[in-house]
């Protein structure tokens, strides 16, 4: 009982430890250190659109060399020959059996 | 200079303007937040958040309450975030250290050390700010509203932008909380 007593006085004394509680004076120099972090924040941010932007254009002048390339190798590229000779094959075997025209003759 | 004014002033981006403000409300935006952190550099640091803020967003701001509600108001919503994105690290570095990173600094406890408490009653003001910090985050609001800064139920309302019968309903149910955490604790 004497326990449980000595326990909610705890409690008690816990719960208004926080009276009486003084105010903390701000550092003074409060407004400067705002002002320098604000312009660290800017040229940070600066720093960040730069780099961005640069990046941004690496990448489209990447992406437009690819495509570039690809358009201008795929229009001057020769056909491959090997499609070349079994055109040829294929007609000079069509032309041997006479399979080019479409009359037979029975 | 009134709030008005003052505000017009931010508004054109006006240096004094700044500068005033900063050195009006310093102390009360320390102090509050000091309370929710209770650690004199975070607490720095924190406040320098909040005013940047008001800075950044004092356009946005509709003078629908008080300047100073506003500012109360950023203040707790800042201390909030800095203790979740706190606890979110040192939840990491418990993550983190299982696979043997060196977390040591982020695992030590947090000091409760407030600096405007009386020495007499530092040691018990520790035990009430760790039963302090597991509240919910509205409960810890008014609780602290009323205790560190000595606000009346209707400015914690309008703070919290709650009405009064929610404020002291919060109240009620903060402090019956922290009783039976306090008892928990003598007793184990």
């Amino acid at each position: 009982m004497k326990i449980q007593k000595d326990i909610e006085n705890l409690v008690g004394e816990t719960l208004n430890s926080l009276d009486g509680i003084k105010p903390v004076e701000a550092n003074s120099f409060l407004f400067g250190k705002i002002q320098n972090r604000m312009q660290m924040e800017h040229r940070e941010q600066v720093a960040r659109i730069k780099t961005l932007s640069r990046l941004s254009a690496a990448l489209l002048l990447f992406i437009g060399l690819n495509v570039g390339s690809y358009y201008f190798l795929s229009g001057n590229s020769p056909k491959p020959k090997t499609v070349q000779k079994k055109a040829t094959a294929a007609e000079a075997f069509a032309s041997e059996y006479h399979l080019t025209g479409n009359q037979y003759n029975y | 200079m009134t709030d008005e004014q003052l505000l017009q002033d931010l508004l054109t981006g006006n240096e004094k303007a700044f500068r005033l403000l900063v050195n009006t409300y310093k102390n009360m935006v320390f102090n509050t937040v000091l309370g929710f952190i209770q650690d004199r550099d975070d607490a720095e640091d924190v406040t320098q958040n909040v005013f940047i803020r008001v800075f950044e967003t004092v356009s946005s701001f509709k003078q629908q309450s008080k300047l100073s509600t506003w500012i109360y108001r950023i203040s707790v919503n800042e201390s909030l975030d800095f203790i979740r994105s706190k606890n979110r690290k040192k939840r990491w570095a418990v993550i983190t250290s299982l696979f043997g990173s060196n977390n040591e600094l982020l695992h030590q406890a947090g000091h409760n050390d407030h600096p405007g408490i009386i020495t007499e009653n530092k040691e018990k003001a520790a035990i009430l700010f760790e039963a302090i910090n597991k509240l919910p985050d509205k409960q810890k609001t008014a609780f602290l509203l009323q205790k560190i800064r000595d606000c009346s139920q209707q400015r914690i309302a309008e703070i919290m932008e709650l009405n009064e019968g929610a404020v002291e309903s919060l109240l009620t149910r903060a402090k019956a909380n922290l009783k039976k955490m306090l008892i928990n604790y003598y007793e184990s």
